[in-house]
């Protein structure tokens, strides 16, 4: 028996090398700097603070595809990681301690440096990234089944004020910004409307094709073949919609009649890099990524998604989140509607939160 | 229709789709005997190739992942008592029996056909009725799934051999299991204690492994100490064919199952995994042989294995319908699609038909690739028993290490794993099932999630949950199976101490389960 027994070790042992392979890829290319050569010197590793498959990620990795067909990178491959969890703290803290030679990125939404740092002591803070580049910007947009019986935020409206508390809007999860803004729309313009979490886009939507929800307010690349195609009704568009698509269409806050000045960014997807990397590099960095974003075939996956390439400068990213952060410091209280929405989890987090 | 689907066969045959779905197959089946990656793993490595390969090209190659890892998954629960990834934890209750029967052969060869047949009837599903089954996900909404969770876990407990408390006892571990991490509808840290490792909750992946993996090497290394180690012996090559009474058995099963799995797959939640514990469940229904389940009956392989592959199809059902991904497989779907320019929504089939019905026919092609791979691999994946267990578990410790660590590149799954190995093998030795302690930790944020948005919309409202039809009827269901359960143990009670006083030795359990001397005997009348 034991020539059999040895004969069949070794499919055991070519599965063992494929697992040691398939780990070794997940880990990445390791290979050393030579640190003389031009930039990239190796590959350079695209972070993500998310599993793979949402919005960011599809930001990401179109980003990494057009750097790989640009040509410019001596030779080497942009390729996404994605290090999900805590929040998005994994992927920040991972970016920050990064070696120095610029070949780590991560492409953040601006809410992991603003309303998050806000609630919660994070092991990383604004001022240890620089923000290379806005990927991808876009709005947030209300939307409603076609078969509902309103087309506009102000029918919605009537309709709300018709059955008080009857109607509710569904948004993709809590301290993000669609629960943020869908409570001061309703705060601005008096709507006993209700606002119910979800945890995540997708179960949102569900619920309400099925008739439990009346509304949703989500990100706008998860929705945007939907209204396309006839399927959801937008009403409501907050933000500035892209020239020339259907979504130009959807009225916005101030074509609605709601008394809010826009004073949240819409979301932008920000390409970091740690700040400490030098001067020559990010230049380079910088240059790699307005080369990739202008490239036709990343146009057509962002603006597929309803979303522009702003391609803003590190100065004005940085300037925007400030001014993000000094919104909330002053107003943030209107998370907490006068009071009216004080046991709901955004508000409670935010009269909580360090430093309060 | 069936012209389009012609067409797409002729699509589907060119060589480069060939080539593609046959990769996908052979890495699927790859990544479900290997424990620790799971398709989404796989599928997420690959994605990077998604605009290289195009639109077409992602999905014969994904979807072939996705059935893949359905099929190879079993092959481990099977052989070694070790699920290759989290939906073959039912497999192993009775493909694991059946090994140590002697009938490892027969429970791998009727897991892939089961698959197989369960993949054929739901691609023709997905390619016939794809637009009226979309609207039929969309009648469950949040209470109905608070429903089906707490059925899931009531009717699983009640079902398992052994006391109701260990079951409900497990069930309660792994709700609070599930219960670690940021809560994702508030995004509230929960027994947390401040780290960031525990912040991203206790991972299914390593979880499973160690709890079913781990332990089950270190229970086998605790016979070897105590020398009363007894392995299944490898079958010979005439035990590798089902009987004639084995396939008539696996007949129902396999069917109920491919219809369960897909009606199951197109309600949002980890519906690969919990169609296996309903089918498990409803097979032991209604078999007349019900005492031989978890002793190896060929009924709690075929159906389960069946449904998963099943529910693996249907997933693919509100995607192509809806525009929505119900699971994360989907999600890296809609990925791949969205960076090939294509955004999938109600209008997809219109809209890109030739892509569609292409996909459709390598479904076809990559199934019968798959039974054509796995049937010949039945003969060979046997002989793994002819390995002495001193050189298979340590083999089998650093398969389940590598896949731990390899799944998100972390040490803390590797930790999570090894103390969950240590709580399976002890919890296991006091009797206590692991199956509910799973079906728990995947159920829990659904069962609360469900629950909280159910009461959000209701606003506070508990009236909504039987009030709904759906979740009236299945909560009615689950009210009446209880109260059956206690009466019978009460009247049972009652009976035993107006008959005598000497039979208190006998446990409700017991008494419904063979003798151990004739399982020992059966045993024994299969070894060569």
């Amino acid at each position: 028996m034991q020539h059999v027994t040895w004969r069949f070790h070794r499919p055991v042992v070519a599965c063992l090398v494929t697992a040691m392979a398939l780990a070794t890829a997940a880990c990445g290319d390791l290979g050393a700097s030579n640190g003389t050569g031009q930039f990239p010197s190796r590959n350079i590793e695209i972070v993500v603070p998310y599993p793979a498959g949402g919005p960011t990620d599809t930001v990401a990795r179109a980003l990494a595809d057009a750097l790989n067909k640009g040509g410019k990178l001596n030779g080497h491959r942009a390729q996404v990681t994605n290090l999900s969890g805590a929040a998005g703290a994994s992927a920040a803290t991972y970016v920050t301690s990064a070696r120095q030679d610029g070949h780590t990125l991560g492409v953040f939404p601006n809410s992991a440096f603003t309303i998050q740092s806000l609630l919660k002591d994070q092991p990383y803070s604004m001022d240890g990234f620089d923000f290379l580049a806005d990927a991808a910007r876009g709005g947030l947009v209300v939307v409603v089944p076609k078969q509902a019986p309103y087309d506009t935020f102000q029918q919605f409206g009537e309709a709300a004020k018709a059955a008080p508390g009857r109607l509710t809007i569904g948004n993709p999860g809590s301290a993000n910004l669609s629960e943020t803004e869908a409570r001061l729309v309703l705060d601005a313009s008096g709507l006993p409307a209700r606002v119910v979490n979800f945890e995540g886009t997708a179960p949102a939507m569900t619920a309400m094709l099925g008739g439990n929800v009346s509304a949703v307010i989500t990100a706008l690349g998860s929705v945007t073949a939907q209204i396309e195609s006839g399927e959801l009704k937008g009403i409501l568009f907050i933000g500035e919609a892209p020239e020339g698509s259907v979504l130009a269409d959807i009225p916005t806050l101030a074509e609605s009649g709601v008394p809010m000045a826009s004073a949240l960014p819409e979301s932008p997807n920000l390409v970091v890099v740690r700040k400490d990397v030098p001067e020559a590099a990010k230049t380079t960095l910088r240059d790699l990524i307005t080369a990739a974003a202008s490239s036709a075939e990343y146009k057509d996956v962002i603006n597929g998604m309803g979303m522009k390439i702003p391609l803003t400068s590190p100065e004005e990213n940085l300037a925007m989140l400030q001014a993000e952060l000094n919104w909330y410091t002053t107003s943030g209280n209107h998370l907490c509607g006068g009071g009216k929405n004080a046991e709901t989890p955004l508000c409670l987090a935010w009269t909580r939160r360090p430093g309060a | 229709m069936f012209n389009d689907l012609l067409a797409g066969f002729g699509d589907a045959l060119q060589p480069e789709y060939l080539l593609l779905a046959l990769l996908g197959v052979v890495i699927g089946t790859l990544t479900g005997v290997l424990p620790g990656i799971g398709p989404v793993g796989a599928i997420s490595m690959l994605l990077g190739l998604s605009p290289a390969v195009g639109p077409t090209g992602s999905l014969i190659l994904f979807a072939g992942v996705y059935y893949g890892s359905m099929y190879g998954g079993s092959t481990t629960s099977i052989l070694l008592n070790i699920p290759g990834e989290a939906n073959s934890v039912v497999t192993a209750i009775d493909g694991y029996e059946m090994t140590k029967r002697g009938r490892a052969g027969a429970a791998l060869t009727v897991a892939a056909l089961g698959s197989f047949i369960a993949g054929t009837i739901s691609i023709l599903a997905l390619a016939f009725a794809t637009p009226v089954l979309g609207d039929l996900a969309l009648k469950f909404g949040p209470p109905e799934y608070f429903a089906l969770s707490v059925a899931g876990l009531l009717l699983l407990c009640i079902l398992l051999t052994g006391p109701l408390w260990k079951s409900l006892a497990m069930v309660f571990l792994g709700l609070m299991l599930g219960a670690v991490g940021l809560d994702s509808l508030s995004a509230e840290a929960r027994f947390t204690f401040d780290t960031i490792e525990l912040s991203q909750g206790i991972g299914l992946v390593p979880l499973a492994m160690g709890l079913f993996g781990v332990a089950e090497v270190l229970s086998v290394a605790q016979q070897v100490r105590h020398g009363r180690v007894r392995r299944p012996k490898a079958p010979r090559l005439r035990d590798l064919l089902l009987t004639r009474e084995e396939a008539r058995r696996s007949a129902g099963p396999i069917g109920r199952g491919s219809v369960l799995g897909f009606v199951m797959g197109l309600i949002p939640g980890p519906a690969t995994l919990t169609s296996t514990f309903v089918s498990y469940v409803l097979e032991k229904r209604l078999s007349r042989r019900k005492e031989e389940f978890g002793k190896g009956a060929i009924e709690g392989v075929a159906g389960p294995e069946s449904a998963n592959n099943s529910a693996a199809a249907a997933a693919f059902v509100p995607l192509i319908s809806l525009g929505i991904p119900f699971t994360p497989v989907m999600a890296l779907v809609l990925s791949a699609l969205l960076l090939n320019g294509i955004t999938p929504g109600p209008q997809f089939i219109d809209q890109h038909g030739d892509l569609f019905w292409t996909v459709i026919a390598s479904m076809f092609v990559g199934n019968l690739m798959l039974l054509v791979l796995n049937l010949p691999m039945v003969g060979l994946f046997t002989r793994v028993l002819a390995l002495p267990v001193q050189v298979l578990m340590p083999m089998i410790l650093v398969f389940v290490l590598v896949g731990a660590y390899a799944a998100n590149n972390t040490m803390w799954d590797v930790t999570v794993m090894v103390c969950a190995g240590l709580l399976g093998f002890v919890l296991t030795k006091y009797g206590f099932h692991m199956a509910p302690l799973l079906l728990a930790v995947v159920l829990g944020p659904t069962l609360e999630n469900s629950l909280r948005v159910s009461l959000s919309i209701a606003n506070g409202g508990f009236g909504t949950f039987v009030t709904r039809p759906i979740s009236g009827a299945i909560l009615a269901i689950c009210a009446a199976v209880l109260v059956a359960r206690l009466v019978w143990l009460l009247s049972r009670r009652v009976r035993r101490t107006a008959g005598n006083g000497d039979t208190g030795s006998a446990t409700p359990t017991t008494a419904t389960e063979p003798d151990s001397s004739t399982r020992v005997l059966s045993e024994r009348s299969n070894q060569p």
